[in-house]
Protein backbone atom coordinates (compact mmCIF):
# COMPACT_ATOMS: atom_id res chain seq x y z
CA UNK A 1 0.00 0.00 0.00
CA UNK A 2 2.89 2.32 1.06
CA UNK A 3 4.54 1.60 -2.68
CA UNK A 4 1.47 2.33 -4.30
CA UNK A 5 0.80 5.60 -2.95
CA UNK A 6 4.13 6.62 -3.70
CA UNK A 7 3.74 5.36 -7.14
CA UNK A 8 1.06 7.66 -6.81
CA UNK A 9 2.74 10.90 -5.78
CA UNK A 10 5.26 10.36 -8.41
CA UNK A 11 2.35 10.21 -10.84
CA UNK A 12 1.06 13.71 -9.91
CA UNK A 13 4.54 15.20 -9.88
CA UNK A 14 4.74 14.10 -13.87
CA UNK A 15 1.71 14.96 -14.39
CA UNK A 16 2.31 18.31 -13.17
CA UNK A 17 5.65 18.39 -15.33
CA UNK A 18 3.45 16.92 -18.47
CA UNK A 19 1.33 19.58 -18.29
CA UNK A 20 3.82 22.52 -18.16
CA UNK A 21 5.49 21.49 -20.71
CA UNK A 22 2.35 20.77 -22.58
CA UNK A 23 1.70 24.24 -22.36
CA UNK A 24 4.76 25.59 -23.96
CA UNK A 25 5.84 22.66 -26.51
CA UNK A 26 1.51 21.50 -27.42
CA UNK A 27 0.05 24.92 -27.00
CA UNK A 28 2.42 27.43 -28.32
CA UNK A 29 4.63 25.52 -30.35
CA UNK A 30 8.16 26.30 -28.65
CA UNK A 31 10.25 23.23 -28.30
CA UNK A 32 12.02 23.38 -24.54
CA UNK A 33 14.67 20.82 -23.52
CA UNK A 34 15.49 22.29 -20.39
CA UNK A 35 12.82 20.67 -18.54
CA UNK A 36 14.73 19.15 -15.51
CA UNK A 37 16.36 22.50 -15.30
CA UNK A 38 13.35 24.08 -13.81
CA UNK A 39 12.14 21.28 -11.89
CA UNK A 40 16.06 21.59 -10.30
CA UNK A 41 15.76 25.27 -9.63
CA UNK A 42 12.33 24.63 -8.03
CA UNK A 43 13.34 21.55 -5.69
CA UNK A 44 16.23 23.56 -4.51
CA UNK A 45 14.93 26.47 -4.19
CA UNK A 46 12.44 25.64 -1.97
CA UNK A 47 14.35 22.72 -0.34
CA UNK A 48 17.32 25.49 1.01
CA UNK A 49 14.73 27.87 1.96
CA UNK A 50 13.20 24.97 4.17
CA UNK A 51 16.80 23.73 5.19
CA UNK A 52 17.98 27.10 6.42
CA UNK A 53 14.90 28.88 7.50
CA UNK A 54 12.73 25.65 8.81
CA UNK A 55 10.13 27.16 11.81
CA UNK A 56 8.47 23.58 13.26
CA UNK A 57 5.56 25.33 14.54
CA UNK A 58 4.71 26.76 10.70
CA UNK A 59 4.05 23.44 9.54
CA UNK A 60 2.46 23.87 5.93
CA UNK A 61 3.43 27.35 6.12
CA UNK A 62 6.65 26.01 5.52
CA UNK A 63 5.75 24.54 2.16
CA UNK A 64 3.74 27.74 1.42
CA UNK A 65 7.18 29.64 1.44
CA UNK A 66 9.28 26.93 -0.24
CA UNK A 67 6.27 26.72 -3.03
CA UNK A 68 6.47 30.26 -3.19
CA UNK A 69 10.52 30.26 -3.54
CA UNK A 70 10.76 27.35 -6.30
CA UNK A 71 7.99 29.28 -8.37
CA UNK A 72 10.03 32.53 -8.33
CA UNK A 73 13.13 31.46 -9.09
CA UNK A 74 11.64 28.98 -11.80
CA UNK A 75 10.57 32.12 -13.33
CA UNK A 76 13.26 34.18 -12.81
CA UNK A 77 15.28 31.61 -14.91
CA UNK A 78 12.56 31.34 -17.72
CA UNK A 79 13.30 35.02 -17.99
CA UNK A 80 17.02 34.67 -17.97
CA UNK A 81 16.80 32.35 -20.54
CA UNK A 82 13.68 33.59 -22.41
CA UNK A 83 14.88 36.64 -23.08
CA UNK A 84 17.97 36.47 -25.23
CA UNK A 85 16.23 33.10 -27.13
CA UNK A 86 13.47 34.60 -27.79
CA UNK A 87 14.53 35.32 -31.32
CA UNK A 88 15.40 31.59 -31.75
CA UNK A 89 12.81 29.26 -33.27
CA UNK A 90 12.80 25.37 -33.71
CA UNK A 91 16.06 24.11 -33.20
CA UNK A 92 17.92 26.90 -31.61
CA UNK A 93 15.60 27.25 -29.13
CA UNK A 94 15.99 23.34 -28.13
CA UNK A 95 19.32 23.63 -27.75
CA UNK A 96 19.49 26.75 -25.88
CA UNK A 97 17.33 25.50 -23.25
CA UNK A 98 18.63 21.86 -23.51
CA UNK A 99 22.25 24.16 -22.24
CA UNK A 100 20.64 25.91 -19.85
CA UNK A 101 19.47 22.51 -18.05
CA UNK A 102 22.82 20.74 -18.18
CA UNK A 103 24.24 23.68 -17.11
CA UNK A 104 21.78 23.93 -14.01
CA UNK A 105 22.41 20.23 -13.34
CA UNK A 106 26.75 20.94 -13.73
CA UNK A 107 26.50 24.03 -10.91
CA UNK A 108 24.70 21.62 -8.65
CA UNK A 109 27.20 19.12 -8.76
CA UNK A 110 29.63 21.22 -8.05
CA UNK A 111 28.17 23.87 -5.46
CA UNK A 112 28.24 22.80 -1.76
CA UNK A 113 25.49 24.97 0.22
CA UNK A 114 26.99 25.37 3.14
CA UNK A 115 25.28 23.56 6.41
CA UNK A 116 23.86 20.69 3.83
CA UNK A 117 23.92 17.68 4.96
CA UNK A 118 26.02 16.45 1.78
CA UNK A 119 24.98 12.63 0.80
CA UNK A 120 28.30 11.84 -0.28
CA UNK A 121 27.86 8.14 1.01
CA UNK A 122 24.80 7.97 -1.51
CA UNK A 123 25.06 5.16 -3.93
CA UNK A 124 25.52 8.00 -6.26
CA UNK A 125 28.91 7.70 -5.69
CA UNK A 126 30.26 10.99 -5.09
CA UNK A 127 27.05 13.52 -5.96
CA UNK A 128 26.74 16.26 -4.05
CA UNK A 129 22.89 16.54 -2.61
CA UNK A 130 20.82 18.17 -0.19
CA UNK A 131 18.97 16.78 2.61
CA UNK A 132 15.86 18.75 3.95
CA UNK A 133 14.85 18.04 7.66
CA UNK A 134 12.63 15.35 8.28
CA UNK A 135 9.85 16.87 9.11
CA UNK A 136 8.81 18.49 5.77
CA UNK A 137 7.97 15.63 4.28
CA UNK A 138 4.65 17.70 3.21
CA UNK A 139 4.19 16.33 -0.22
CA UNK A 140 1.95 13.12 0.63
CA UNK A 141 0.11 11.71 -2.30
CA UNK A 142 -2.96 13.25 -1.49
CA UNK A 143 -1.20 16.58 -1.22
CA UNK A 144 0.24 16.04 -4.48
CA UNK A 145 -2.82 15.64 -5.96
CA UNK A 146 -4.53 18.37 -4.54
CA UNK A 147 -2.01 20.28 -6.58
CA UNK A 148 -2.51 18.19 -9.83
CA UNK A 149 -6.33 19.07 -10.11
CA UNK A 150 -5.76 22.75 -9.44
CA UNK A 151 -3.03 23.20 -12.01
CA UNK A 152 -4.98 20.61 -14.50
CA UNK A 153 -8.26 23.50 -13.95
CA UNK A 154 -5.90 26.47 -14.26
CA UNK A 155 -4.49 25.29 -17.54
CA UNK A 156 -7.73 24.54 -18.91
CA UNK A 157 -8.93 27.64 -18.35
CA UNK A 158 -6.30 29.78 -19.58
CA UNK A 159 -6.15 27.39 -22.98
CA UNK A 160 -9.63 28.63 -23.47
CA UNK A 161 -9.18 31.96 -23.04
CA UNK A 162 -7.90 34.60 -25.13
CA UNK A 163 -4.18 33.81 -23.76
CA UNK A 164 -4.46 30.23 -25.16
CA UNK A 165 -5.42 31.35 -28.44
CA UNK A 166 -3.37 33.34 -28.71
CA UNK A 167 -0.45 30.75 -27.49
CA UNK A 168 -2.21 28.35 -30.20
CA UNK A 169 -2.11 31.38 -33.14
CA UNK A 170 1.46 31.46 -32.75
CA UNK A 171 1.93 27.78 -33.01
CA UNK A 172 -0.26 27.72 -36.43
CA UNK A 173 1.74 30.52 -37.84
CA UNK A 174 3.53 33.43 -36.23
CA UNK A 175 3.35 35.70 -39.03
CA UNK A 176 -0.84 35.59 -38.82
CA UNK A 177 -1.32 35.87 -35.48
CA UNK A 178 1.22 39.14 -35.30
CA UNK A 179 -1.17 41.10 -38.20
CA UNK A 180 -3.79 39.97 -35.92
CA UNK A 181 -2.64 42.05 -33.00
CA UNK A 182 -0.82 38.90 -31.43
CA UNK A 183 2.64 40.45 -29.78
CA UNK A 184 4.68 36.92 -30.39
CA UNK A 185 7.28 38.28 -27.71
CA UNK A 186 4.98 38.88 -24.84
CA UNK A 187 3.08 35.36 -25.72
CA UNK A 188 6.40 33.55 -26.08
CA UNK A 189 7.67 34.80 -22.58
CA UNK A 190 4.17 34.37 -21.00
CA UNK A 191 4.25 30.83 -22.17
CA UNK A 192 8.05 30.30 -21.26
CA UNK A 193 6.99 32.01 -17.70
CA UNK A 194 3.36 29.48 -16.84
CA UNK A 195 5.96 26.69 -18.21
CA UNK A 196 8.64 27.04 -15.68
CA UNK A 197 6.80 28.10 -13.03
CA UNK A 198 4.57 25.25 -12.34
CA UNK A 199 8.03 22.73 -13.08
CA UNK A 200 9.12 24.71 -10.21
CA UNK A 201 6.15 24.03 -7.98
CA UNK A 202 6.54 20.35 -9.42
CA UNK A 203 10.10 20.82 -7.94
CA UNK A 204 9.18 21.97 -4.60
CA UNK A 205 6.46 19.16 -4.27
CA UNK A 206 9.30 16.79 -5.18
CA UNK A 207 11.87 18.19 -2.35
CA UNK A 208 9.21 17.93 0.26
CA UNK A 209 8.45 14.30 -1.37
CA UNK A 210 11.93 13.02 -1.33
CA UNK A 211 13.46 14.86 1.26
CA UNK A 212 16.93 14.47 0.07
CA UNK A 213 17.79 15.63 -3.46
CA UNK A 214 20.43 15.29 -5.45
CA UNK A 215 21.67 16.62 -8.99
CA UNK A 216 21.14 13.08 -10.48
CA UNK A 217 17.51 13.68 -10.86
CA UNK A 218 17.35 16.36 -12.61
CA UNK A 219 19.31 14.22 -15.80
CA UNK A 220 18.09 15.22 -19.47
CA UNK A 221 16.70 12.23 -19.04
CA UNK A 222 14.05 13.13 -17.11
CA UNK A 223 13.17 16.30 -19.81
CA UNK A 224 12.90 13.11 -22.37
CA UNK A 225 10.57 11.29 -20.15
CA UNK A 226 8.49 14.30 -19.80
CA UNK A 227 8.53 15.47 -23.31
CA UNK A 228 7.42 11.69 -24.13
CA UNK A 229 4.26 11.93 -21.95
CA UNK A 230 3.37 15.39 -23.93
CA UNK A 231 3.80 13.60 -27.71
CA UNK A 232 2.15 10.47 -26.06
CA UNK A 233 -0.78 12.03 -25.06
CA UNK A 234 -0.83 14.69 -27.99
CA UNK A 235 0.57 18.18 -28.17
CA UNK A 236 -1.60 20.79 -26.67
CA UNK A 237 -4.09 17.83 -24.51
CA UNK A 238 -3.54 18.75 -21.11
CA UNK A 239 -5.70 15.77 -20.42
CA UNK A 240 -4.04 13.79 -22.87
CA UNK A 241 -0.24 15.17 -20.74
CA UNK A 242 -1.52 13.32 -17.97
CA UNK A 243 -3.30 10.16 -18.97
CA UNK A 244 0.01 9.70 -20.86
CA UNK A 245 1.86 10.17 -17.27
CA UNK A 246 -0.11 8.10 -15.65
CA UNK A 247 0.84 5.37 -18.62
CA UNK A 248 4.60 5.68 -18.78
CA UNK A 249 4.89 5.40 -14.74
CA UNK A 250 2.77 2.93 -14.34
CA UNK A 251 3.29 0.68 -16.55
CA UNK A 252 6.89 0.09 -16.28
CA UNK A 253 5.65 -0.45 -12.59
CA UNK A 254 2.81 -2.99 -13.23
CA UNK A 255 5.36 -5.00 -16.04
CA UNK A 256 7.36 -5.66 -12.60
CA UNK A 257 3.94 -7.71 -11.65
CA UNK A 258 3.56 -9.58 -14.96
CA UNK A 259 3.17 -13.39 -14.45
CA UNK A 260 5.53 -16.00 -15.64
CA UNK A 261 4.00 -16.95 -19.26
CA UNK A 262 6.17 -20.74 -19.83
CA UNK A 263 8.51 -20.94 -17.25
CA UNK A 264 9.87 -17.15 -19.16
CA UNK A 265 9.80 -14.79 -16.59
CA UNK A 266 7.65 -11.59 -18.17
CA UNK A 267 8.70 -9.21 -15.57
CA UNK A 268 12.57 -9.13 -16.65
CA UNK A 269 11.75 -8.12 -19.82
CA UNK A 270 9.75 -5.18 -19.26
CA UNK A 271 12.42 -2.73 -20.09
CA UNK A 272 11.83 -4.50 -23.69
CA UNK A 273 8.39 -4.83 -23.54
CA UNK A 274 7.74 -1.07 -22.10
CA UNK A 275 9.88 0.20 -25.38
CA UNK A 276 7.38 -2.35 -27.84
CA UNK A 277 4.41 -1.24 -26.39
CA UNK A 278 5.14 2.62 -26.80
CA UNK A 279 6.45 2.49 -30.37
CA UNK A 280 3.13 0.25 -30.85
CA UNK A 281 1.39 2.97 -29.38
CA UNK A 282 2.89 5.71 -31.40
CA UNK A 283 2.28 3.81 -34.57
CA UNK A 284 -1.43 3.48 -33.69
CA UNK A 285 -2.25 7.17 -32.73
CA UNK A 286 0.56 9.41 -34.06
CA UNK A 287 -1.50 12.52 -32.95
CA UNK A 288 -1.15 11.20 -29.37
CA UNK A 289 -4.01 9.57 -27.21
CA UNK A 290 -5.98 12.52 -27.36
CA UNK A 291 -4.84 14.50 -30.36
CA UNK A 292 -5.95 17.77 -29.30
CA UNK A 293 -9.04 17.30 -26.87
CA UNK A 294 -9.38 17.43 -23.58
CA UNK A 295 -11.64 15.04 -21.57
CA UNK A 296 -14.45 17.18 -21.47
CA UNK A 297 -14.33 17.46 -25.55
CA UNK A 298 -14.70 13.34 -25.86
CA UNK A 299 -18.58 12.80 -25.39
CA UNK A 300 -18.98 15.72 -27.70
CA UNK A 301 -16.27 14.40 -30.16
CA UNK A 302 -17.73 10.45 -30.27
CA UNK A 303 -21.14 11.87 -31.09
CA UNK A 304 -20.10 14.05 -33.79
CA UNK A 305 -17.93 10.87 -35.16
CA UNK A 306 -20.80 8.82 -34.48
CA UNK A 307 -23.19 10.98 -36.26
CA UNK A 308 -20.82 11.00 -39.48
CA UNK A 309 -20.29 7.01 -39.91
CA UNK B 1 -20.13 55.55 -61.59
CA UNK B 2 -17.18 54.64 -60.10
CA UNK B 3 -16.04 58.05 -61.00
CA UNK B 4 -18.39 59.88 -59.00
CA UNK B 5 -18.60 57.94 -56.26
CA UNK B 6 -15.31 58.96 -55.28
CA UNK B 7 -15.78 61.59 -54.03
CA UNK B 8 -19.63 61.19 -52.84
CA UNK B 9 -17.93 58.63 -50.34
CA UNK B 10 -15.26 60.83 -48.69
CA UNK B 11 -15.53 61.66 -44.93
CA UNK B 12 -14.22 64.22 -42.74
CA UNK B 13 -14.06 68.03 -42.61
CA UNK B 14 -11.46 68.57 -45.60
CA UNK B 15 -12.22 65.47 -46.98
CA UNK B 16 -10.74 66.44 -50.48
CA UNK B 17 -7.08 65.69 -49.21
CA UNK B 18 -7.64 62.96 -46.37
CA UNK B 19 -5.47 60.08 -46.88
CA UNK B 20 -5.72 57.21 -44.75
CA UNK B 21 -2.66 56.02 -46.16
CA UNK B 22 0.23 57.63 -47.70
CA UNK B 23 3.77 56.00 -48.79
CA UNK B 24 6.78 58.47 -49.95
CA UNK B 25 9.89 56.74 -51.52
CA UNK B 26 9.53 54.03 -50.13
CA UNK B 27 12.46 51.20 -51.09
CA UNK B 28 13.12 47.74 -50.09
CA UNK B 29 15.87 45.57 -51.56
CA UNK B 30 16.62 41.96 -51.16
CA UNK B 31 20.24 41.55 -51.80
CA UNK B 32 20.62 42.58 -55.79
CA UNK B 33 16.67 42.71 -56.04
CA UNK B 34 15.26 45.96 -55.54
CA UNK B 35 11.77 44.67 -54.85
CA UNK B 36 9.85 47.72 -54.16
CA UNK B 37 11.51 50.84 -55.31
CA UNK B 38 10.95 54.47 -54.40
CA UNK B 39 7.30 54.05 -54.37
CA UNK B 40 4.85 56.70 -53.10
CA UNK B 41 1.03 56.01 -53.50
CA UNK B 42 -1.79 57.19 -51.32
CA UNK B 43 -4.87 55.37 -50.05
CA UNK B 44 -7.47 58.12 -49.63
CA UNK B 45 -10.57 57.48 -47.13
CA UNK B 46 -13.24 55.40 -47.95
CA UNK B 47 -11.95 54.49 -51.57
CA UNK B 48 -10.99 51.34 -53.10
CA UNK B 49 -8.01 50.87 -54.58
CA UNK B 50 -6.30 48.38 -56.26
CA UNK B 51 -2.78 47.93 -56.55
CA UNK B 52 -1.94 45.84 -60.25
CA UNK B 53 1.22 44.74 -61.72
CA UNK B 54 2.97 41.66 -63.53
CA UNK B 55 4.14 39.13 -61.27
CA UNK B 56 7.27 39.53 -59.14
CA UNK B 57 6.27 43.50 -59.53
CA UNK B 58 6.60 43.52 -55.43
CA UNK B 59 2.93 44.03 -54.61
CA UNK B 60 3.37 41.60 -51.94
CA UNK B 61 6.35 43.36 -50.88
CA UNK B 62 4.69 46.44 -50.55
CA UNK B 63 1.38 45.22 -48.54
CA UNK B 64 4.43 43.00 -45.75
CA UNK B 65 6.20 46.82 -45.58
CA UNK B 66 2.57 48.48 -44.82
CA UNK B 67 1.72 46.06 -42.22
CA UNK B 68 4.89 45.61 -40.46
CA UNK B 69 6.10 42.40 -41.31
CA UNK B 70 8.80 43.84 -43.25
CA UNK B 71 10.79 47.60 -42.48
CA UNK B 72 11.89 49.51 -45.83
CA UNK B 73 15.87 50.58 -46.69
CA UNK B 74 14.39 53.85 -47.17
CA UNK B 75 11.00 56.04 -47.27
CA UNK B 76 8.09 56.51 -44.99
CA UNK B 77 4.89 54.90 -44.43
CA UNK B 78 2.14 57.38 -42.93
CA UNK B 79 -1.75 56.04 -42.02
CA UNK B 80 -3.84 58.27 -40.61
CA UNK B 81 -1.11 61.44 -40.22
CA UNK B 82 0.81 59.10 -38.40
CA UNK B 83 4.13 57.60 -39.08
CA UNK B 84 4.30 54.06 -39.32
CA UNK B 85 7.25 53.29 -40.99
CA UNK B 86 8.79 50.85 -38.09
CA UNK B 87 5.36 50.24 -36.05
CA UNK B 88 5.88 46.66 -35.24
CA UNK B 89 2.66 44.40 -37.15
CA UNK B 90 0.48 43.78 -33.71
CA UNK B 91 0.49 47.19 -32.90
CA UNK B 92 -0.65 48.18 -36.40
CA UNK B 93 -3.77 46.73 -35.44
CA UNK B 94 -4.94 48.93 -33.10
CA UNK B 95 -4.36 51.47 -35.79
CA UNK B 96 -6.69 49.80 -38.00
CA UNK B 97 -4.76 48.30 -40.66
CA UNK B 98 -5.67 44.24 -40.97
CA UNK B 99 -4.76 42.19 -44.12
CA UNK B 100 -5.18 38.77 -45.88
CA UNK B 101 -2.48 36.75 -47.68
CA UNK B 102 -1.69 35.50 -51.30
CA UNK B 103 -1.30 32.33 -49.53
CA UNK B 104 -4.00 32.07 -47.35
CA UNK B 105 -2.78 31.73 -43.70
CA UNK B 106 -5.19 30.50 -41.29
CA UNK B 107 -4.98 28.97 -37.94
CA UNK B 108 -5.74 25.40 -39.28
CA UNK B 109 -6.09 23.52 -36.26
CA UNK B 110 -8.25 25.68 -34.38
CA UNK B 111 -12.05 26.16 -35.38
CA UNK B 112 -13.43 28.28 -37.74
CA UNK B 113 -15.09 30.31 -34.71
CA UNK B 114 -11.52 30.84 -33.02
CA UNK B 115 -9.91 32.17 -35.83
CA UNK B 116 -11.99 35.16 -35.55
CA UNK B 117 -11.89 35.30 -32.02
CA UNK B 118 -8.08 35.72 -32.33
CA UNK B 119 -8.46 38.53 -34.41
CA UNK B 120 -10.56 40.27 -31.60
CA UNK B 121 -7.48 39.67 -29.43
CA UNK B 122 -6.81 43.45 -28.83
CA UNK B 123 -10.67 44.24 -28.10
CA UNK B 124 -10.54 41.40 -25.03
CA UNK B 125 -10.10 43.21 -21.63
CA UNK B 126 -9.39 40.82 -18.94
CA UNK B 127 -6.22 39.94 -17.57
CA UNK B 128 -4.55 36.70 -17.22
CA UNK B 129 -5.99 36.32 -13.43
CA UNK B 130 -9.37 36.78 -14.81
CA UNK B 131 -8.86 34.31 -17.07
CA UNK B 132 -7.77 31.59 -14.70
CA UNK B 133 -10.10 32.12 -12.28
CA UNK B 134 -12.80 32.53 -14.66
CA UNK B 135 -14.23 35.83 -12.75
CA UNK B 136 -17.55 37.10 -14.25
CA UNK B 137 -15.72 39.77 -16.62
CA UNK B 138 -13.93 36.75 -18.25
CA UNK B 139 -17.80 35.80 -19.11
CA UNK B 140 -19.35 38.85 -20.33
CA UNK B 141 -16.02 39.30 -22.89
CA UNK B 142 -16.22 35.90 -24.00
CA UNK B 143 -19.63 36.19 -24.52
CA UNK B 144 -19.47 39.41 -26.48
CA UNK B 145 -16.69 38.43 -28.54
CA UNK B 146 -18.63 35.40 -29.48
CA UNK B 147 -21.18 37.52 -30.40
CA UNK B 148 -19.19 39.42 -32.61
CA UNK B 149 -17.83 36.53 -34.12
CA UNK B 150 -20.85 34.99 -35.08
CA UNK B 151 -21.70 38.45 -36.53
CA UNK B 152 -18.55 38.43 -38.82
CA UNK B 153 -19.04 34.90 -39.65
CA UNK B 154 -22.94 35.19 -40.64
CA UNK B 155 -21.63 37.92 -43.10
CA UNK B 156 -20.05 35.61 -45.00
CA UNK B 157 -22.23 32.60 -44.62
CA UNK B 158 -19.68 30.89 -42.65
CA UNK B 159 -22.38 30.46 -39.88
CA UNK B 160 -23.01 26.81 -39.70
CA UNK B 161 -19.49 25.45 -40.02
CA UNK B 162 -17.98 27.81 -36.97
CA UNK B 163 -16.88 24.35 -34.81
CA UNK B 164 -15.52 23.23 -38.25
CA UNK B 165 -11.36 23.05 -38.06
CA UNK B 166 -10.44 26.02 -40.17
CA UNK B 167 -8.32 23.59 -41.95
CA UNK B 168 -11.05 21.32 -43.16
CA UNK B 169 -12.91 24.32 -45.13
CA UNK B 170 -12.91 24.50 -48.77
CA UNK B 171 -10.85 26.85 -50.61
CA UNK B 172 -13.27 29.46 -51.66
CA UNK B 173 -14.47 29.75 -47.30
CA UNK B 174 -10.91 29.70 -46.61
CA UNK B 175 -10.74 32.91 -48.36
CA UNK B 176 -13.28 33.99 -46.92
CA UNK B 177 -12.63 33.21 -43.42
CA UNK B 178 -9.97 35.35 -44.09
CA UNK B 179 -11.24 38.09 -44.99
CA UNK B 180 -13.61 37.51 -42.10
CA UNK B 181 -10.89 37.39 -39.69
CA UNK B 182 -9.21 41.04 -41.14
CA UNK B 183 -12.33 42.51 -40.44
CA UNK B 184 -12.93 41.72 -37.16
CA UNK B 185 -9.80 42.98 -35.90
CA UNK B 186 -11.76 46.13 -36.14
CA UNK B 187 -9.72 47.93 -39.09
CA UNK B 188 -10.39 50.79 -40.84
CA UNK B 189 -7.82 50.09 -43.61
CA UNK B 190 -8.31 46.50 -45.41
CA UNK B 191 -5.49 45.00 -47.99
CA UNK B 192 -6.22 42.32 -49.82
CA UNK B 193 -3.56 39.84 -51.59
CA UNK B 194 -5.06 38.55 -54.45
CA UNK B 195 -8.36 37.60 -52.93
CA UNK B 196 -9.96 36.28 -56.01
CA UNK B 197 -7.28 33.87 -56.95
CA UNK B 198 -8.48 30.43 -57.65
CA UNK B 199 -12.24 31.02 -56.88
CA UNK B 200 -14.93 30.42 -60.35
CA UNK B 201 -16.44 32.91 -61.93
CA UNK B 202 -19.35 32.96 -59.38
CA UNK B 203 -18.10 32.88 -56.77
CA UNK B 204 -15.46 35.77 -57.80
CA UNK B 205 -18.75 37.91 -58.76
CA UNK B 206 -19.85 37.49 -54.85
CA UNK B 207 -16.52 38.63 -53.87
CA UNK B 208 -16.63 41.55 -55.63
CA UNK B 209 -20.19 42.41 -54.45
CA UNK B 210 -18.83 41.52 -50.75
CA UNK B 211 -15.99 43.92 -50.73
CA UNK B 212 -18.39 46.69 -52.25
CA UNK B 213 -20.50 46.00 -49.22
CA UNK B 214 -17.66 45.81 -46.83
CA UNK B 215 -16.73 49.34 -48.44
CA UNK B 216 -19.82 51.23 -48.33
CA UNK B 217 -21.67 49.17 -45.30
CA UNK B 218 -18.61 49.58 -42.71
CA UNK B 219 -16.96 52.04 -44.25
CA UNK B 220 -13.42 50.57 -44.56
CA UNK B 221 -11.36 51.54 -46.81
CA UNK B 222 -9.61 48.74 -49.46
CA UNK B 223 -6.47 48.33 -50.84
CA UNK B 224 -6.90 45.20 -52.81
CA UNK B 225 -3.97 43.33 -55.24
CA UNK B 226 -5.59 41.50 -58.17
CA UNK B 227 -4.84 39.81 -60.68
CA UNK B 228 -8.38 39.76 -62.17
CA UNK B 229 -8.63 42.71 -64.66
CA UNK B 230 -12.24 42.68 -64.70
CA UNK B 231 -12.43 42.47 -61.09
CA UNK B 232 -10.01 45.33 -60.63
CA UNK B 233 -11.25 47.61 -63.33
CA UNK B 234 -14.93 47.26 -61.56
CA UNK B 235 -14.68 47.50 -58.46
CA UNK B 236 -11.61 50.28 -57.33
CA UNK B 237 -11.50 53.87 -57.46
CA UNK B 238 -8.05 54.14 -57.82
CA UNK B 239 -5.26 52.19 -59.71
CA UNK B 240 -1.79 51.91 -59.05
CA UNK B 241 0.66 49.89 -61.59
CA UNK B 242 3.95 48.56 -60.35
CA UNK B 243 6.49 46.85 -62.62
CA UNK B 244 10.02 45.26 -61.54
CA UNK B 245 9.67 47.09 -58.06
CA UNK B 246 8.62 50.94 -59.33
CA UNK B 247 5.22 52.35 -59.53
CA UNK B 248 4.47 53.01 -63.21
CA UNK B 249 1.45 54.68 -63.19
CA UNK B 250 -1.62 55.82 -61.12
CA UNK B 251 -4.93 57.28 -61.33
CA UNK B 252 -8.60 55.62 -62.51
CA UNK B 253 -9.04 52.40 -63.84
CA UNK B 254 -9.90 54.15 -67.60
CA UNK B 255 -6.94 56.65 -67.46
CA UNK B 256 -4.53 53.35 -66.24
CA UNK B 257 -6.43 51.24 -69.27
CA UNK B 258 -5.23 53.73 -71.65
CA UNK B 259 -1.62 54.84 -70.54
CA UNK B 260 0.90 53.03 -72.82
CA UNK B 261 3.28 52.33 -69.97
CA UNK B 262 0.73 50.20 -68.45
CA UNK B 263 -0.16 48.42 -71.76
CA UNK B 264 3.13 48.02 -72.35
CA UNK B 265 3.96 46.42 -69.13
CA UNK B 266 1.01 44.13 -68.17
CA UNK B 267 -2.34 45.26 -69.62
CA UNK B 268 -1.81 44.99 -73.54
CA UNK B 269 -3.14 41.80 -74.02
CA UNK B 270 -6.73 42.44 -72.11
CA UNK B 271 -6.99 46.11 -71.84
CA UNK B 272 -10.41 45.97 -73.25
CA UNK B 273 -12.01 43.88 -70.58
CA UNK B 274 -15.80 45.32 -69.19
CA UNK B 275 -17.61 44.78 -66.67
CA UNK B 276 -19.99 42.08 -65.66
N1 LIG C 1 11.96 37.60 -48.60
C1 LIG C 1 12.49 37.78 -49.82
N2 LIG C 1 13.80 37.53 -50.05
C2 LIG C 1 14.34 37.72 -51.27
N3 LIG C 1 13.66 38.15 -52.33
C3 LIG C 1 12.35 38.42 -52.19
C4 LIG C 1 11.70 38.25 -50.92
N4 LIG C 1 10.39 38.59 -51.05
C5 LIG C 1 10.25 38.96 -52.34
N5 LIG C 1 11.40 38.86 -53.02
C6 LIG C 1 11.60 39.22 -54.42
O1 LIG C 1 11.04 40.48 -54.63
C7 LIG C 1 10.37 40.53 -55.87
C8 LIG C 1 8.94 40.96 -55.68
O2 LIG C 1 8.20 39.94 -55.05
P1 LIG C 1 6.67 40.06 -54.63
O3 LIG C 1 6.27 38.81 -53.96
O4 LIG C 1 6.48 41.30 -53.88
O5 LIG C 1 5.97 40.16 -56.03
P2 LIG C 1 4.40 40.25 -56.36
O6 LIG C 1 4.19 41.50 -57.10
O7 LIG C 1 3.60 40.04 -55.14
O8 LIG C 1 4.24 39.04 -57.36
P3 LIG C 1 3.01 38.01 -57.52
O9 LIG C 1 2.03 38.65 -58.41
O10 LIG C 1 3.64 36.83 -58.15
O11 LIG C 1 2.46 37.74 -56.17
C9 LIG C 1 10.50 39.17 -56.51
O12 LIG C 1 11.56 39.23 -57.44
C10 LIG C 1 10.88 38.28 -55.37
O13 LIG C 1 11.70 37.24 -55.81
MG1 LIG D 1 2.28 38.67 -54.45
Amino acid sequence: MEYILEILGQIGIYIILAMSLNLMCGLTGLLQLGHAGFFAVGAYAAGLVTIYWFQPAWGYGNYAIGAAAAMAAASVCALVVGIPCLRLRGDYLAIATLGFGEIVRICLNNIEFPGCKLTYDEPFGGATGIELPFEAYYSQWWFIWIHVIVIYILLLNLKRSAIGRAFMAIREDEIAARTMGINPARCKIASFLFCAMFAGLAGALFAYNQISLSPNDFTLLRTIEVLLMVVLGGLGSFSGSALAAVILVALPELLRFAPSVGGIQVSEYRQLIFAALLILLIRIVPNGLLGVNEFHDLPRRAITWLRRR
Amino acid sequence: MVATSVTSRQTGPNSGMSFLLRTRGVIRRFGGVVAVDDVSIDVRCGEIAGLIGPNGAGKTTLFNLITGLDQPDHGTIEFDRRDITTTPAHRLVDLGIARTFQNIRLLDELSVADNVKVACHRSICYTTIHALLRLPRFFREERRIAARCREFLDLFDLGPVCDDTAGSLAYGQRRKLEIARALATGARLLLLDEPAAGMNPQETRDLMDMIRRINSEFKISILLIEHDMKLVMCICDHLFVMDHGKLIAGGTPDDVRQNPKVIEAYLGRRSTSNCP
